[in-house]
């Protein structure tokens, strides 16, 4: 689909300097100055190159149970370090490689193929990618010093409850994982914006890349699934450090709840890493075919209809538990429906190869597509299998399981990475890598995994149970482990040969060849610090293609935003759906705020796992001062009206719904909300598995009305004072002391509110570690507490720019999102007072 | 053009494009949720179940059916715009496509109230 043509934005020659001074504006620091870049091609690099390096370490781990599993009666390793490197193993694979490889690839590629100058928050996408290198680095390590976690990377309770594994090793998980997971979920919201805010002009819905379409499922995927695993992690933690008994049986609570809540957040993980390398292949056979993508419209829906699907899916990892029939005939039906997405974006694929089957080119990147094919689709159909409920009784927690699950993740993720680095080296690397050695790396890895996981099928069905240290060496295991470890040894050869590859031909920096597959999409444009010259007009999905004039045009600055007007860094923000200009950005530079807030928080939750209650307090204080001192430079003032092209003039300052930052704000408050269903889902899950110890008959007496009544009124006092502050804002920039004391008063009754619900139960002698229901009322407030202590400190921002006479009714981007921030959680505190003082009392 | 109007606009748009897989995540929770609280508190026979089972699901189906049917008047209700001109087909038919999956998948689901017991347990 290509539009009509039209005319150059900017058909006149541009004055000499534009280009020096965009170089100047976007530099990479150099030295110790380089931890503050921001730049995506040089954090993106970075977070690509430490998810590599834990794909190596979790394989190197690997490699360990391998030897220690190629015959049986082996005490190559003994049992306990075996559960240590087996959890590590898992947890590295899925939280510090998989989902960062991929947000990483969304971080160093997506502004480049929006043709973007970057992501609209790059400080906050360094953040998260520094919080999860230093949180990264200090779980992992924690298998050095006997102190990793031994749960598996599920950490079922009640095994991983303080009864059966005292000492700090699954705290390290709970708390290092939690933290990880908040950097993901910040990257998230950083590539939703981004994919729909920073397009170019013309990039319609029906023009986006599918790796952006990838994205963006993938980003909101995260959005609503890892909540769940957050509270869960909380939930866990909180019992182990405080004995609120959620997991425990004998006091109303239920290890069935963390399942549920893990999976619920598990399932859709596999998807989250399969679906943007799904959209990394759909960029690439196009070029490698030379041909457009065959059904695009259908690949967007497939997708899509993964993206959801894939929520429906988390009640087949517990099929055996005793789940009625009914429900697992849905999750059954729902496992087997997610095949037809799948189906589509295969066969779309090869419907593609076929249509460019004269053209295509068998080059590194064709053969890793082709190994990924092949791999998943066969992990694909044994997924089927295992949705069927009888099937799936007799194969549960066998070797056949594993096989399935390496069979998707590694094919689904691992080698279309490859394929990937292949294919995309040339955008950071002066120098492409090679094709005999990565045919090489190709062939071992290929061989090497089918070695190693196809023998898995036939073991598992041996009978061979998962999760296993050691076995009896006469059960006719022996053979199949062996080949499995040495399957293995030779796919470690493979990654050793790219490694060799990496050393040999990886030269971070420009200069490298020009489009040298020839693609159609954007990223290949002449590319430097500053991104691309000018930002295109685009008019089609292969836009390289179509116009083949259009990187010497763009080069010669005759598209959109050819300079710098504000003398900053800036970029274009367009339409979410038509992609019509709206506004220049003004970006933030390099910095340590971010580097030391991310620091800040990876201190407070590790140092809080090590119990070092104090300095883990001073290090959270520093992590939200050093947040304070980056957000107080965002807000720049206006600079007014600038020329981003020929008769098009755009703003420099927005606010309010149209505002990059209030779509940000609004994907955080889906974070909170889904934080919040899941608690709500967990609240009700207690009861009906132990009603007898919910109040009225199983608890104290509920407090008076008159506490939630209070905490009511003064949560609506509270967003009153928000409405009212904003619409006193000054005009001019003075102070305006009236506005100043509604935020301390807003902010006041907010945590006042939350105190007083404490207070109120505190109060009838209810003790949140008598029973699940006192465990899950205090819960509700821990929950509205954590935001309110936010809001609380956004309003007290509020308050200092007032002071400084830094808002006005103009400039007041701080105001409007502690605002929306206030009313959400006015929302929340209201629905959390219904259920915890509602709900009882309907049942009594 | 006024912002508020303009945001819904954009909001209202992934929102229609999406209409299928809401539907079928409702019925879902609907019929996850509902189920299992009812089985657990046994405030209704297994037979009632199965017929709540059935009737959402086929409430939810004629939901997607009309949106498939009248895919104008749910953009406008959702956008209060008429569809983009040059966008339109691409996002009308992708809506389409979406939601006959989740139609699909939703009668999946819904036969399954037809043979298996309300509340019953495989173990």
């Amino acid at each position: 689909m290509t539009d009509k043509p039209f005319d150059l934005p900017n058909p006149d020659p541009r004055p000499e300097g534009e280009v020096e001074e965009l170089k100047h504006i976007w530099a990479t620091p150099r030295g110790f100055g380089l931890l503050t870049a921001v730049n995506n091609t040089v954090i993106g690099t970075l977070y690509i190159g430490a998810a590599f390096l834990f794909f190596v370490l979790a394989g190197i781990l690997a490699l360990l149970m391998r030897t220690q599993l190629a015959v049986g009666d082996n005490s190559f390793l003994s049992q306990d370090l075996y559960n240590q490197i087996f959890t590590t193993h898992g947890t590295t694979m899925m939280f510090l490689f998989a989902v960062p490889a991929v947000e990483a690839l969304g971080v160093m590629l997506l502004p480049q193929m929006l043709a973007a100058r970057d992501l609209p928050f790059p400080r906050l996408s360094a953040f998260a990618i520094w919080a999860y290198i230093i949180g990264g680095l200090v779980f992992f390590s924690t298998v050095l010093y006997d102190l990793a976690p031994k749960g598996g990377w599920f950490m079922y309770p009640p095994l991983t409850l303080t009864e059966y594994q005292p000492g700090n090793n699954a705290d390290f998980w709970l708390l290092g994982i939690g933290f990880i997971e908040i950097s993901a979920i910040a990257g998230a919201i950083e590539i939703i914006v981004g994919a729909l805010r920073t397009r170019p002009p013309g990039m319609t819905l029906a023009k986006m890349p599918i790796f952006a379409w990838a994205m963006l499922i993938f980003a909101a995927m995260i959005v609503f699934a890892f909540p769940a695993v957050i509270l869960a992690t909380m939930l866990l933690e909180i019992e182990r450090a405080f004995g609120w008994p959620f997991f425990t049986a004998a006091l109303g609570g239920d290890a069935l709840l963390w399942q549920h809540l893990f999976w619920f957040f598990g399932h859709p993980e596999v998807y989250i890493i399969f679906l943007p390398a799904a959209g990394l292949v759909s960029m690439m056979i196009p070029t490698m075919a030379q041909t457009p993508l065959v059904g695009y419209r259908l690949i967007v829906v497939a997708l899509i209809a993964t993206g959801f699907f894939s929520f429906g899916l988390w009640v087949h990892h517990m099929f055996t538990t005793g789940i009625p029939g009914l429900s697992l005939a849905f999750f059954s039906a729902a496992s087997m429906a997610v095949a037809i997405p799948s189906g589509i974006q295969v066969f779309s694929w090869i419907a593609t190869m076929a249509a460019g089957r004269r053209r295509f080119r068998i080059t590194v990147p064709s053969l890793f597509i082709l190994g990924f094919l092949f791999i998943f689709v066969l992990g694909g159909l044994t997924g089927v299998m295992v949705a069927v409920v009888p099937f799936d009784f007799q194969a549960h927690d066998s070797y056949f399981i594993v096989a399935h699950f390496h069979y998707v993740l590694v094919g689904g993720m691992v080698f279309p990475l490859f394929a990937t680095f292949y294919y995309w080296a040339p955008l950071v690397s002066s120098r492409m890598l090679s094709e005999r050695l990565g045919k090489w790396a190709f062939w071992l890895m290929f061989i090497g995994f089918n070695t190693t996981f196809f023998p898995m099928h036939i073991t598992g069905l041996a009978g061979m149970p998962r999760r296993v240290w050691t076995y009896p060496s006469n059960l006719g295991w022996d053979l199949l482990n062996s080949i499995s470890t040495a399957g293995a040894f030779i796919m470690a050869a493979g990654v050793g040969v790219f490694i060799i590859d990496l050393i040999r031909n990886f030269r971070f920096g420009e200069g490298g060849p020009e489009n040298p597959w020839g693609a159609g999409t954007l990223e290949f444009l002449p590319n430097d610090v500053y991104s691309t010259r000018s930002i295109p007009h685009v008019t089609s999905l292969e836009p390289l293609w179509d116009r083949p004039g259009l990187s010497r045009e763009v080069d010669a600055g005759h598209h959109y935003l050819p300079n710098a007007p504000t003398g900053r860094r800036e970029t274009l923000v367009t339409s979410a759906v038509e992609a019509k200009p709206q506004y220049v950005l003004q970006m933030p530079g390099p910095s340590w705020t971010h580097l030391v807030a991310a620091a800040g928080t990876a201190g407070f939750f590790l140092l809080l796992t090590i119990k070092q209650v104090p300095l883990a307090i001073a290090s959270g204080v520093l992590a939200v001062g050093a947040c304070l001192v980056w957000t107080w430079e965002l807000d720049r003032p206006s600079q007014g009206e600038v020329e981003v092209a020929k008769e098009l003039r755009l703003p420099t300052y927005i606010t309010g719904p149209l505002s990059h930052s209030w779509w940000a704000m609004v994907v955080l408050m889906l974070v909170g909300a889904s934080l919040y269903v899941s608690y709500f889902f967990s609240y009700l899950y207690l009861w009906t598995v132990s009603p007898e110890v919910w109040a009225p008959a199983g608890a104290p007496a509920l407090p008076s009305l008159v506490y939630p009544g209070l905490s009511a009124v003064m949560l609506i006092l509270g967003a009153g004072c928000m409405l009212w502050c904003g619409r006193i804002l000054p005009e001019n920039g003075r102070r305006h002391w009236g506005g100043m004391a509604l935020l301390v008063i807003a902010a006041a009754l907010m945590v006042g509110a939350v105190g007083l619900e404490i207070w109120g139960h505190w109060h009838t002698g209810l003790q949140p570690t008598d029973s699940s229901y006192g465990a899950m009322v205090y819960m509700a407030s821990v929950l509205e507490g954590q935001i309110a202590f936010v809001v609380a400190i956004m309003c007290l921002f509020a308050v200092a720019r007032l002071l400084t006479r830094q808002l006005t009714a103009q400039r007041r981007v701080t105001f409007d999102n502690a605002a929306l921030l206030y009313y959400y959680a006015v929302g929340q505190g209201l629905f959390g007072l219904l259920l915890i003082h509602g709900f009882p009392r309907q049942l009594g | 053009m006024d912002d508020r109007k303009s945001s819904r606009q954009m909001i209202g748009t992934y929102v229609f494009l999406v209409i299928g897989p809401i539907l079928w995540a409702i019925n879902l929770t609907l019929i996850y949720g509902a189920q299992s609280s009812l089985c657990a508190s046994n405030a209704l026979p297994a037979w009632a179940i199965q017929v709540l089972v059935g009737g959402i699901c086929l409430f939810l189906v004629a939901c997607g059916t009309g949106a498939m049917l009248r895919p104008e008047t749910v953009l406008a209700g959702l956008t209060s715009a008429s569809p983009p001109k040059h966008q339109w087909p691409f996002l009308r038919g992708a809506m389409r496509l979406l939601t006959g999956l989740s139609i699909l998948a939703m009668t999946y689901f819904g036969l399954a109230a037809l043979f298996v017991a309300g509340c019953g347990s495989l173990r």
